[in-house]
Order: C-alpha cells, then sequence, then structure tokens
C-alpha cells in the first residue's frame, strides 16, 4: 500500500470506505499488556516498623529508580505491540470482618528501614505544594509545617479562624513521590488525518515518533477506528520476521486523539465511539445496584 | 380568596423560584478530589509502571471541573494519608457537593493496595459516608476492584449505597480479573478510557456533559475491546445515580 503525508488539517474523522481487514491487531493487544493489579501482602506484624510518634510522616531520600530507562527498553519501534508489561497474581482474599481486619494491619511492603532510622533528609523531596505559609487542617488535628514534616496530635485551637481560601488550598495540595515511577511514553502521536492510496482511497492515520525518534505511522484500514497496521512515513507497511504485517497494538483513534491534545480538552465522540459491541445482557451483569 | 388563575399564578412562580433556587445550589456546588497512585512499591517483582502516571492525568483532567483536587503518589499513599486526606475532603464537602475518588495501583480482594499497607474498600465506604457530600464517586483501577460489592459489610453496603443512594463506584474489573496496564498505550486500559470518556468521548448525546451511565458505558466497551474482553469494568451504584453528571465542558 502507498500513501501520502498525514494531512494535518484533515482532523479526526476516519474515512470508512474499504475493509481489506487486517486483523493481527488483536493478537498483538495481548502482547502489549501488563496486568496492573494484584499483589499479595502478608500479614507479619512483627515487621512493623516503629515510628517516632512526634514525626509522623517523614519524607525520606530516596534513590529515583531508572524509570525512563525501562520506558526505552520497551520502546522498540519494529515492534510495539511487544511493549513490556508488568503482572503479578493476586493470593489473598479479604471477604469478612475478621478479614478485614487482618487487612488493616497487614505490614508495610517497603521502605521500614527507612523509616525506622528516623534520619529527615528532604534534599531529594519534591513536594507539590501550594504556597501556603502554615497550612492546617481543619478537624484533623493536624498541623502542617514548611518543611512537610507533618505532626499528630497537636492543636489548632489559635487558629480555628483559618478563611476558606486556606481550607481550600490545604485540599488541593500535592504530595507527590519523586522517587515514584513516570515512564516516558514508548511512543508520543504527532498528527492524526487522513491518508490516501495511490488509488485515492482514504483511511485514518496517526503519525507518531518512538523513543528513538524513528517517525512512523498507524493506519486504521477497516473504519473500526482501531489501528490496524504500522507504516513507514512514505507508507510502506512494516512486516515482522515471518513477512507479516505488524499490528498497532489495537491503539485507537480515540487514544491518538488523547495523545496528540494533551491539554485536558473536550474531545468530540466519533462516529464509532459509542458503538456497544458487547450484548446488553453482558453490560447488565457488571451494573451492580 | 383567590381565584384559579391566580391560584395557577401562584404555584407557576412558586415552581419558578423552586428551580431558581436548585440551579443557584448546583452553580454553587463543589467538587472535592483525591487523586492517589503508586507505581513504585520499592520492590521490581510488584513495581507498575504506568500507574502514577494515570493518577497525574486523572488530576489534569479534573482540573478542568474543580480546583479542589489533591494529588498523592508513591510513598505519600499510605493507608492513613489517604483516610485522612478522604476523611478531610468529606469534612469539608456540604450538601450539594460532590467528592471524587480516585486509585490506581495495586489491589486485592477487599481492598486496595496503599504505599505501606492494605485500604479495604470497607473503610473507604464508611470514610465516604461521613461526608454530607450529595454525590461521591470513585474510580478505582486495581485488580479484583469488583470485589468492593462484597467486601463491605452489609451495614455499610445498605447505609452507604443502597440507602443513601449517593455513591457510585467505577471499578476496573470484575471480582477474580486482573486490571491491565499497557506500556504502549502508556496507561492503565481502565483509566485510559475513563479519561477518554470524561474527556467527552463518551458524550452520546453531545451536550458536553458526561453523566455516569454515559461514562461507563464507554469504558465498559472500550476497556472490553482492548482486552479482548478478559477485562470488564463495572459499576456499582444505585439507579439514581445513572443519569448524574460527572464532567461539563
Amino acid at each position: 500500500m502507498s500513501t501520502t503525508r498525514i494531512n494535518p488539517s484533515s482532523g479526526n474523522t476516519s474515512n470508512k470506505k474499504n475493509s481489506f481487514a487486517t486483523h493481527a491487531a488483536a493478537a498483538a493487544a495481548a502482547a502489549g499488556i501488563g496486568v496492573a493489579g494484584a499483589m499479595a501482602m502478608e500479614p507479619e506484624k512483627e515487621d512493623i516498623p516503629t515510628v517516632d510518634k512526634d514525626v509522623e510522616e517523614v519524607k525520606e531520600d530516596t534513590e529515583a529508580a531508572p524509570a525512563s530507562a525501562a520506558a526505552h527498553n520497551q520502546g522498540n519501534h519494529a515492534a510495539p505491540a511487544a511493549a513490556g508489561s508488568t503482572a503479578a497474581a493476586p493470593h489473598t482474599t479479604a471477604t469478612d470482618e475478621a478479614a478485614d481486619e487482618t487487612i488493616d494491619e497487614l505490614q508495610p511492603v517497603t521502605g521500614s528501614e527507612e523509616e525506622s532510622d528516623g534520619n529527615i533528609d528532604d534534599g531529594n523531596l519534591e513536594e507539590i505544594e501550594h504556597e501556603i505559609d502554615e497550612e492546617l487542617m481543619p478537624g484533623d488535628d493536624t498541623v502542617y509545617t514548611d518543611d512537610t514534616v507533618f505532626t499528630e496530635d497537636t492543636a489548632f485551637t489559635e487558629d480555628v479562624t483559618a478563611t476558606n481560601d486556606v481550607a481550600e488550598a490545604i485540599l488541593a495540595a500535592d504530595e507527590v513521590d519523586p522517587a515514584d515511577f513516570d515512564m516516558a511514553e514508548v511512543i508520543s502521536f504527532d498528527e492524526i488525518g487522513t491518508v490516501y492510496t495511490v488509488d485515492g482511497e482514504g483511511y485514518t492515520g496517526a503519525s507518531f515518533h518512538d523513543a528513538a525518534g524513528n517517525q512512523l505511522m498507524m493506519v486504521d484500514v477497516d473504519g473500526d477506528e482501531v489501528f490496524d497496521i504500522l507504516t513507514d512515513m512514505d507508507g510502506n507497511s512494516l512486516l515482522d520476521e515471518n513477512g507479516d504485517m505488524l499490528a498497532a497494538g489495537d491503539l485507537t483513534v480515540g487514544d491518538a486523539e488523547l495523545g496528540i491534545y494533551s491539554d485536558p480538552t473536550y474531545l468530540a465522540a466519533g462516529d464509532a465511539d459509542n458503538i456497544d459491541d458487547f450484548g446488553a445482557d453482558t453490560i447488565a451483569g457488571d451494573m451492580i445496584s | 380568596m383567590l381565584t384559579m388563575q391566580s391560584k395557577i399564578g401562584m404555584k407557576r412562580t412558586i415552581i419558578s423560584l423552586l428551580c431558581t433556587l436548585a440551579a443557584a445550589i448546583t452553580i454553587n456546588a463543589s467538587t472535592y478530589v483525591l487523586v492517589t497512585g503508586v507505581s513504585n512499591y520499592g520492590n521490581k517483582d510488584m513495581n507498575l509502571s504506568q500507574t502514577t502516571k494515570d493518577a497525574k492525568r486523572f488530576k489534569e483532567v479534573m482540573g478542568t471541573q474543580t480546583k479542589n483536587i489533591t494529588l498523592l503518589t508513591g510513598k505519600n499513599v499510605t493507608r492513613e494519608n489517604v483516610l485522612k486526606k478522604l476523611r478531610a475532603i468529606c469534612k469539608r464537602a456540604q450538601k450539594g457537593d460532590r467528592v471524587i475518588f480516585f486509585y490506581s495501583g495495586h489491589g486485592m480482594p477487599g481492598a486496595i493496595c496503599g504505599y505501606d499497607r492494605a485500604i479495604s474498600y470497607n473503610d473507604i465506604v464508611k470514610t465516604l459516608d461521613l461526608s454530607q457530600a450529595s454525590e461521591k464517586i470513585c474510580f478505582i483501577d486495581a485488580c479484583h476492584a469488583g470485589t468492593i460489592a462484597g467486601s463491605t459489610t452489609d451495614d455499610n453496603w445498605t447505609r452507604s449505597i443502597k440507602g443513601t443512594k449517593d455513591q457510585a463506584f467505577f471499578v476496573a474489573c470484575r471480582p477474580h480479573e486482573y486490571s491491565a496496564e499497557s506500556t504502549l498505550l502508556g496507561a492503565g486500559f481502565f483509566t485510559q478510557a475513563l479519561l477518554k470518556g470524561l474527556r467527552g468521548k463518551s458524550d452520546t448525546d453531545n451536550n458536553r456533559q458526561i453523566t455516569v451511565m454515559e461514562l461507563f458505558k464507554y469504558i465498559y466497551a472500550d476497556v472490553l475491546k482492548r482486552s479482548i474482553e478478559f477485562q470488564h469494568p463495572q459499576l456499582i451504584a444505585p439507579e439514581s445515580m445513572y443519569h448524574k453528571v460527572i464532567a461539563e465542558w
């Protein structure tokens, strides 16, 4: 297939004119995903760290994890659908009150050594907070100091008259852990529009670049707003070692729009955005009232 | 003695005043949001890659709806801190207001996994129950999130969700299912669908108002399609919440 470059002004509407379907995308989707949820937390009460009562919450100096490196390692443009994933399995069940209490007592996953040594080093701390000289948490018996060392059991009787503005600001405060992963995008969408074959047939395509800067394109060939194949910028399909066309990992036109228009603005629904492929019985079973 | 016409006129005036009052209450209603996400659990076998980013992106979108947003990530997502912050916004929110809680990270049956300890759904429901807010909406992107319906005690479930009819839980998957994330996508399946839906993709009637039902239908379809139906989001809410507006553009 030969295509021209994406026309940036051609909008996001797909042209549903053709259907030389390539459905390898479904298989690729399974390769590109990971399981985000489950982990086992074993109750070992004796390991619960002792925290200085005067210092309830301390931001320790922590080594930043090599998040970007991990992301880049998974940015192989020739096979983006096979990008890495994370998986963990569930092992614990808590279905009654007794179990629920057990959950409350579960031990920390990590960081106990850091907390127990009592060192307060906020050198690496990147506490993103609004400028509040003195933060009060009405009704919460907590005083927040400028050093972001939070103490409990401190009365705030002198400042009960804190204004609503201050309270609003407190409620809008952020506590961001700089050591937490903030992965770089494996791919970044640049433009979305219509691409044309030499025969004049139009398809929705999105150009993107990977972490290495390679410019590629995803094309929706069957008009279902799910990208099906990958091409280079000249429109040549990318093939795997078996000669099959590489799939686009089930990314959708909506995903591309979300990436391109990253400022949170209104994104109008497309023709295929609200087509229910599932039966009414299926969704009804997942609505619990 | 009032004539029939004047009675009707008075009735209309009263109705008009009530409508105006209701509109004024709606306009003054505030939304309080607590956004939490953990990706680095300090264990390479447990670490996730997209969950904190999910939280930050959710905050960005909610920033178009309210300024009252608290974001906690990583080590700050301790059980105590989350419940403390949730209590704070629950206390702050008054009748007519809305409280929103978002979590992206590991989950287990009956609980989400804070950085230090599990936070049971029972505790979350109990905390929300303390609030006078008229709407309390939770988005949970974690494995086994569907267990929330079964893990809260009957008392909490009846009083908070069926009784007061003001809580709605959008959860990423059924009780026995996992919630997936993708490095290629750069997000969790559920959160990606949630963000697209909130930003308008779920707005089937194009009125720029995203209702609970519109959003859930969109999330459901998007996640099912992407996961090839191994992940089924659930909506746990009384029917009276279905047409509540979550976001306006």
